[in-house]
């Protein structure tokens, strides 16, 4: 089978190779799934470069967080599957080859429908759900104000909160998307402004003068303080991202003068927060909202796995030059 | 009579102020009549003669005064909770530049008694500011270490002081060579001179400490010194700013406050005071009280002035931090 390999730290061209590897054999606990498709990360590009706080890696190793595919192969003690079905692999499995061999433990069933749409389901929307169940309590009616709300995750939570009832509040910095993004559900989308100031008195505008207690923030840089600055007293600025490249900036006077609090987010610290049990319900609710279109990411490509280095330099790109997710199609 | 300084400008404390004759006030049923020992000026005064956005015309004329200590001179009906002669704290901002000042009697707090009153001038402030910051984010037990920058500076110093009667270690960062000796002699344990490197800083933080594990950080500056406290910490660690006298927002890495679960909070002083009940309050303020009274939180004064050199008090605590050296306080 083919398969990515990461070699070493710099450019993903050159970090990354395509080799030919045997076709596993799953141990007895172990199933094979052919992927369909597998989403590439912007931590998988991180990685790759080697940057600071991605570098916890061994060499050569096979990425990809997530996907989807159909076990080939299922080991002897493996009970509940059968060649044919559908599934996601748990996080981590490293998706980016055509076949995935893995301890059929954590292996979910996946629903039939779009590969590509489900394929980033897994780390996507279970940020979406950390961040809008972990931090502020929310109940019907609530506003939660976001930035990077045309990303995946940003797309998710419109969706995830509507099913609360809870409002959103949408920051993008292209105004074609404001129509995009209230089909999807979004109750206000505001364009974003250098100026505090002025997107305080935008989101006010939008949103009849809520009091929003929650901020979700993936730009980092000088947003961070942005969105405190739209905040109630008392709020909290949940920071999970930064595709400014920047670290989150915020002024002494955003917290103090209205209590406001920032953290940071990880999604797998909201995975080690809650059972198998729950993990598994929460997946099944996303994967259907997701097989039935409710719940959409946009795509900005897909690529076979010989097109990596296209797929990668994809990736890397910010804002119109990558209108959403890069996709692997590691069988074609 | 008595003596008042008002400002009845703005710009050069020279035209801006004038001392004038008043009647001595008389103390109102629940007031007291405070006669003032000392009362420092802070920047605060200062800017609200160079800031006409702070103290607008029709404000003035008007009465400074930040904090100070006197004693009580005379007593309104209905108050029994202090006598004539003692020792008080009046309340914040209450008009302290002028010789006898009416107060609330229930927003005032014992002082004690032992001790010259230049050691409580900023007891109100930078005292309580100190004592919160430790309180009020980390529980911290003795022999915990805390790391904060600015450590120079006058409530640096303080919280050096704090820290050590209450058993915890300090890292001292400053910004440049030549304060271990005076600081040790406070009860610094470690004094690191900031770098741009956060890595190296850390490394540094690491190697002096023994590895410890830092929880709480605190940040009187912001921009980027800001971030490479949070650097240091351990993880869950957090970072208190509650200075913002650096004009840049504080910038803290996706790696440190999101992989490191990170919380970064700003302290109102006056919040963190008003969330306890008046026998808390009460009990804070004895407890700083004591502790300056006692000398473990030491006060640097810069210059002592009588009320009518006002010109000459106000340019001097108009100098920087650096050159000053401290506090420049009225005598009465």
């Amino acid at each position: 089978m083919r398969a990515l390999q990461h070699i070493a730290f710099g450019n993903p061209a050159e970090a990354v190779r395509l080799v030919t590897l045997p076709d596993p054999t799953p141990k007895p606990n172990e199933v094979v799934i052919r992927m369909e498709a597998a989403a590439v990360h912007l931590a998988d590009i991180k990685k790759f470069m080697g940057e600071p706080g991605f570098r916890n890696v061994t060499f050569p190793n096979t990425p990809g967080y997530e996907g989807i595919g159909r076990i080939t192969a299922v080991g002897s003690d493996v009970h509940g599957f059968k060649v044919g079905d559908r599934v996601f692999p748990w996080w981590g499995a490293s998706t980016f080859a055509e076949l995935v061999c893995t301890s059929a433990e954590k292996v979910m069933p996946a629903p039939e429908g779009d590969a590509v749409q489900l394929s980033l389901m897994l780390v996507n929307g279970m940020t979406s759900v950390v961040l809008l169940e972990d931090y502020v309590p929310l109940k019907p009616g609530d506003w939660v104000l976001q930035n990077g709300a045309n990303s995946s995750c940003g797309r998710y939570a419109i969706v995830l909160a509507k099913e609360k009832g809870v409002k959103t509040c949408n920051i993008v910095r292209r105004p074609e998307l404001i129509a995009e993004l209230t089909a999807l559900g979004a109750d206000a989308v505001v364009l974003d402004s250098e100026n505090a100031d002025e997107l305080a008195a935008r989101v006010s505008a939008a949103t009849d003068n809520a009091e929003i207690k929650l901020g979700l923030d993936l730009v980092a840089g000088p947003a961070t303080g942005r969105i405190a600055h739209c905040l109630a007293n008392g709020g909290t600025v949940v920071n999970y991202g930064f595709i400014s490249g920047k670290p989150s900036e915020i002024h002494f006077n955003e917290l103090f003068w209205k209590d406001i609090k920032l953290v940071g987010m990880s999604t797998s610290r909201g995975l080690a927060k809650r059972s198998m049990d729950e993990l598994r319900n929460i997946y099944a609710k996303l994967a259907g909202m997701i097989a039935t279109g409710e719940m959409r990411a946009a795509i900005a490509g897909t690529y076979t796995l010989d097109q990596y280095a296209d797929a990668f330099r994809h990736a890397l790109r910010t804002g119109a030059e990558r209108d959403g997710k890069v996709i692997l199609l590691p069988n074609g | 009579m008595m003596q008042v300084l008002q400002q009845i400008g703005h710009g050069d404390a020279r035209t801006a102020l004038a001392l004038i004759e008043a009647p001595v006030p008389i103390a109102a049923p629940g007031e007291i009549v405070v006669r003032m020992e000392v009362a420092a000026i802070h920047q605060s005064d200062v800017l609200n003669l160079a800031d006409e956005k702070r103290t607008p015309h029709h404000t003035l004329p008007r009465i400074g005064g930040t904090e100070g200590v006197g004693r009580v001179h005379a007593v309104g009906d209905g108050v029994i909770t202090f006598t004539v002669g003692q020792r008080v704290f009046p309340p914040k901002y209450s008009g302290l530049f002028r010789t006898y000042v009416p107060c609330v009697a229930a927003n005032c707090y014992a002082a004690p008694d032992d001790c010259d009153a230049e050691a409580l001038s900023i007891v109100q402030t930078m005292g309580l500011t100190a004592y919160l910051l430790l309180e009020d984010y980390v529980k911290l037990p003795p022999g915990a270490w805390i790391i904060h920058d600015a450590a120079n500076s006058s409530i640096g110093r303080i919280i050096i002081g704090l820290a050590r009667h209450r058993g915890l270690r300090t890292v001292n960062v400053v910004r440049r060579a030549g304060f271990d000796n005076e600081l040790k002699a406070l009860g610094a344990d470690v004094v690191v001179v900031d770098t741009d490197g956060a890595d190296e800083f850390a490394a540094r933080v690491k190697q002096a400490t023994g590895n410890a594990d830092i929880a709480i950080g605190l940040d009187m500056i912001g921009g980027a010194v800001a971030g490479r406290l949070a650097h240091c910490l351990a993880d869950q660690g957090t970072l208190v700013l509650y200075g913002g006298s650096g004009p840049d927002a504080a910038q803290v890495a996706f790696t440190d406050l999101a992989r490191r679960n990170l919380t970064v909070t700003g302290m109102g002083m006056s919040r963190a005071f008003n969330r306890r009940s008046a026998n808390e309050k009460a009990h804070v303020m004895a407890t700083l009280g004591e502790l300056a009274a006692s000398g473990i939180m030491k006060t640097n004064i810069a210059a002592r002035y009588r009320l009518s050199d006002y010109a000459a008090a106000f340019a001097h605590a108009g100098q920087p931090n650096a050159q000053r050296n401290g506090k420049v306080i009225f005598r009465f």
